[in-house]
């Protein structure tokens, strides 16, 4: 076990209300704190103390349980590049509303996919669930446009050797196959996933691309494989379309 | 005897180095452990330590090509998350008193393309009451804070949020017939911080709404009070300010600051 600093051992209970309250919405009892960081209650207490006076903790009046404080949510404003994620919005919307699917932008992160802005179907109310949502990178088309931007060597130490991770009915088995389908999605511009996670969604992504020529993250849209396939080729023209208009405006920034 | 290291940050949790993580532009070049030291005023070696505490719990990253650090994706997509679920659990108590102080319904909705959706409704206990709104959703141009949704668009994606052609026509006779009229009601929202609704949504009716914004200062959605127009027309003032107070409530727990 790691051996960590006092101010680490003061932010590891911020890490873990965090992680608690992004998953189930609640906050969290000091013996609950305790328990999650194997440490005594009336340690947990004191640096809960601390904490909520730098307000990186809040407590409920009612409950007295502990939740995220409101100067992490403060830092978070300035986290990732939320000036990606401000002006990507509208053009998410306006994809989203052309094509009548889910619109997701992700990002590589610890050799995963993460959702980091997603706008709902038509018949969805909230996102919970969808920002914040690590997929494989090797059988996901947002994976694959991000790994299409990569030297094929950082691509191998990113997805390690075959057999790859289990993946849906039509994902790549072996690095060969994936290597492929990089090679299609790099001459392409745009890569299209069907079944490759889950046996009946199709996605299809392209890369925004940064000013210098690396990709910052990946526009996907998906829905189900039924209502997709007759719209294949439209939806492909609107992705494309929203990746370069947001590509674009990396050159001026 | 020699103090530990550790020994003189015991009283504090590192604060200070988040901010300054925060604080860090990209043009003032990578933001390395020492650099951080040197702006926080901390012991190097303490400052590397700790830093690596921080990867390691996923609050901080280090970019791997330059090794610098910056607070990344996977704290804002959990602060998104919390944001999201926050928005029912906070909102939804925070409706409950409003419905019982106006004695009116209270919602919380939100813009979805060019519909309002209600995420979450509170009725008092009076005999002419709403019926229920969860999950339903209206054109924009005809929610109680249909406006107020609105006020973050820019006219090019007013349009594109609206389609072409005139607005969907209510029962309300001073409901907004076209584009024009839709964005003036949004100028006055956008004016006064709040909009009021009266004959507008449907005839009879009439709803004060209030914008809540997010850590990010995104318009994360509305709070709504709507009821028989003569009512809340009466009791307009008390209903503002109750409606305004809600919404900055819900607006300060999901992080957003004026």
């Amino acid at each position: 076990m790691t051996a960590y600093t006092n101010i680490g051992r003061r932010l590891e209970l911020v890490a873990g209300l965090l992680d608690h309250e992004a998953t189930t919405g609640r906050g969290m009892g000091v013996v609950s704190v305790a328990a999650r960081v194997e440490r005594e209650k009336s340690q947990i207490s004191r640096g809960l103390a601390a904490l909520a006076n730098e307000g990186l903790v809040g407590r409920d009046s009612d409950s007295l349980e502990f939740s995220v404080g409101p100067a992490l949510l403060v830092l978070a404003a300035q986290a990732g590049e939320p000036e990606l994620v401000r002006s990507a919005l509208p053009v998410l919307e306006r994809l989203g509303a052309v094509t009548g699917e889910r619109v997701d932008l992700a990002v590589l992160h610890d050799r995963q996919v993460l959702t980091i802005e997603s706008i709902a179907s038509s018949s969805t109310v909230q996102s919970v669930g969808w920002v914040g949502r690590r997929t494989p990178v090797h059988c996901t088309a947002a994976g694959r446009v991000l790994l299409a931007a990569m030297p094929t060597s950082e691509v191998s130490a990113l997805v390690g050797p075959s057999p790859l991770p289990p993946s849906g009915p039509n994902g790549p088995r072996s690095r060969a196959e994936l290597m492929r389908r990089i090679d299609t999605a790099r001459r392409d511009g745009w890569a299209l996933a069907d079944g490759e996670l889950d046996g009946d969604v199709m996605a299809i992504a392209a890369p925004i691309v940064g000013a210098d020529g690396g990709a910052i993250a990946a526009v996907m849209v998906s829905g189900p494989t039924f209502r997709m396939r007759s719209t294949v080729d439209a939806v492909v023209l609107a992705v494309r379309r929203a990746a370069n208009d947001l590509s674009a405006r990396q050159d001026g920034v | 005897m020699p103090t530990h290291p550790d020994a003189v940050d015991a009283s504090s949790s590192g604060l200070d180095l988040l901010v300054a993580m925060a604080d860090h532009a990209p043009a003032d070049g990578p933001l390395t452990s020492s650099r951080l030291a040197a702006l926080t005023g901390r012991d190097r070696g303490l400052v590397a330590r700790v830093v690596d505490d921080l990867v390691e719990l996923g609050l901080v990253e280090r970019d791997l090509s330059d090794r610098s650090l910056h607070l990344g994706w996977g704290l804002y997509t959990a602060v998104a998350q919390v944001v999201e679920r926050r928005i029912i659990t906070r909102g939804q108590p925070l409706l409950d008193q409003l419905a019982l102080a106006c004695g009116e319904s209270a919602y919380l909705v939100r813009r979805r393309g060019g519909q309002s959706v209600t995420l979450a409704e509170a009725m008092p206990h009076v005999s002419v009451r709403g019926v229920s709104w969860l999950g339903r959703s209206v054109p924009v141009t005809r929610g109680d804070a249909g406006p107020v949704l609105a006020m973050d668009l820019s006219s090019a994606e007013l349009r594109d949020v609206l389609g072409p052609g005139p607005l969907p026509a209510t029962s309300g006779a001073r409901a907004p017939r076209t584009r024009e009229a839709f964005e003036r009601e949004i100028a006055t929202a956008r004016a006064n911080g709040v909009c009021l609704l009266v004959e507008q949504t449907e005839a009879g009716v009439a709803s004060v709404g209030a914008p809540v914004r997010d850590f990010r200062s995104r318009l994360a959605g509305a709070i709504v009070v709507v009821g028989p127009s003569d009512r809340v027309e009466s009791k307009s003032a008390p209903i503002i300010a109750a409606v305004r107070a809600a919404a900055s409530q819900l607006s300060t727990d999901l992080g957003w600051r004026t």
